[in-house]
């Protein structure tokens, strides 16, 4: 899921790049890739950090794809991936339909203000990354 | 002899390192278009065996019941999922409803009337956040908010954590549409006010609603107030003061 909207984001993001910049670098016979690596990717270095971190806030915020398939089950004791876990959404999705008024429902609410703090954080970020760069985009064109 | 033969001999070296180099940044660059294409052809594979595998399998379950029957207790022979397909249409369009003309609105305000003033950027960055929230902190949200409160459960509830997550989106679109039009900058420049312009998106706005008042009102000036409350109707629009 992360998949297709970083390449939608990161399609955004490359399209910022003045075409003035790639077609001076085309004429002075540069590859493809050499383009893409020396020109566009410096130019965009932050909008595509920002877009990492919007697909990784994607991520973290998916509750159906992984509550279906991680088994809820709450255990730390192994680190190992191969092992039926729990994450903050699925923990939530699966446990707040039966929660008890009282301590179980407000520490799934409590989960629920660590997840969103979380994203909250994550989305800051890339937004002022990417607001940097849109200020960086006035500036050169 | 051998003065004449070693520049030649340079200028081939010279152009062999040239070649190569040349090669190499071939190689380079079918090196990268190759990892590309790989990556795209990685997302596309995913895609298309989940539409493979949902047609396969969802193919043979096709019937009029599943559409037409309430969904049956365990273990009952027949049924259909009625209950749920009416619930989430009447959930989308009880949520669509209430989130358009809401977003709409914002829309309009964050591209005609604060491009740049603080309560617009603040705006955009919070619609940003509510944009990518998990939808579970919408549901807690809505649980805290109006379940708890009501001590029951409720389709109205559904209908206002979907609104919820439909806002942020249709504001996003909206404000994107008005800002990409290339005309609107021309109009702005001809100082028509902020609501003519996200109203009428071709054309002179005084010419066609108001025909007999003077052309001069669409020359008003952006410096006095255009508040949108007085510009909503026709009456108000000939008699708010005069143009500059």
């Amino acid at each position: 899921m992360v998949i297709p909207f970083i390449a939608s984001v990161m399609r955004d993001v490359f399209d910022v790049t003045p075409p003035m910049l790639k077609e001076s670098a085309y004429a002075l016979g540069s590859t493809t890739w050499e383009v893409v690596w020396k020109v566009v990717l410096p130019y965009t270095k932050t909008g595509v950090v920002g877009g990492i971190m919007l697909g990784l806030g994607r991520a973290i915020g998916e509750t159906m794809a992984v509550t279906f398939v991680i088994g809820n089950f709450n255990q730390l004791n192994s680190l190992s991936l191969f092992e039926a876990a729990n994450s903050i959404t699925s923990a939530l999705a699966n446990e707040f339909g039966e929660a008890a008024p009282g301590l179980h429902q407000a520490s799934l609410m409590y989960l629920g203000l660590v997840l969103f703090l979380i994203t909250f954080v994550v989305l800051s970020i890339s937004k002022l990354l990417l607001q940097r760069l849109k200020r960086r985009e006035g500036a050169v064109t | 002899m051998s003065t004449t033969r070693s520049p030649r001999r340079r200028a081939d070296a010279a152009q062999i390192a040239r070649r190569r180099l040349h090669a190499r940044r071939k190689r380079r660059n079918a090196v990268a278009l190759t990892l590309a294409l790989a990556a795209m052809a990685f997302g596309i594979f995913w895609l298309i065996w989940i539409l493979v595998e949902t047609v396969r399998l969802g193919i043979g379950g096709m019937s009029l019941s599943l559409f037409t029957e309430m969904t049956p207790p365990p273990q009952a022979e027949t049924g259909g999922l009625a209950n749920a397909i009416f619930g989430s249409l009447a959930m989308v369009t009880l949520a669509t409803l209430l989130g358009t003309p809401i977003g709409i609105l914002a829309g309009i305000y964050l591209a005609e009337y604060s491009q740049r003033s603080w309560l617009g950027q603040t705006t955009r960055f919070i619609n940003d956040i509510l944009l990518s929230a998990p939808s579970i902190v919408i549901g807690l949200f809505i649980y805290s908010v109006v379940v708890a409160r009501a001590k029951s459960f409720s389709g109205w509830a559904g209908v206002l954590a979907l609104a919820l997550i439909v806002i942020p989106v249709v504001i996003r679109t909206t404000e994107n549409m008005l800002v990409a039009d290339p005309e609107r900058a021309a109009r702005g420049r001809l100082r028509a006010r902020h609501a003519e312009v996200a109203r009428h998106p071709d054309g002179d706005p005084a010419a066609r609603r108001a025909p007999a008042s003077s052309p001069a009102s669409c020359w008003r000036s952006r410096a006095s107030p255009a508040r949108p409350r007085r510009s909503s109707s026709p009456r108000s629009r000939t008699s708010s003061g005069p143009a500059t």
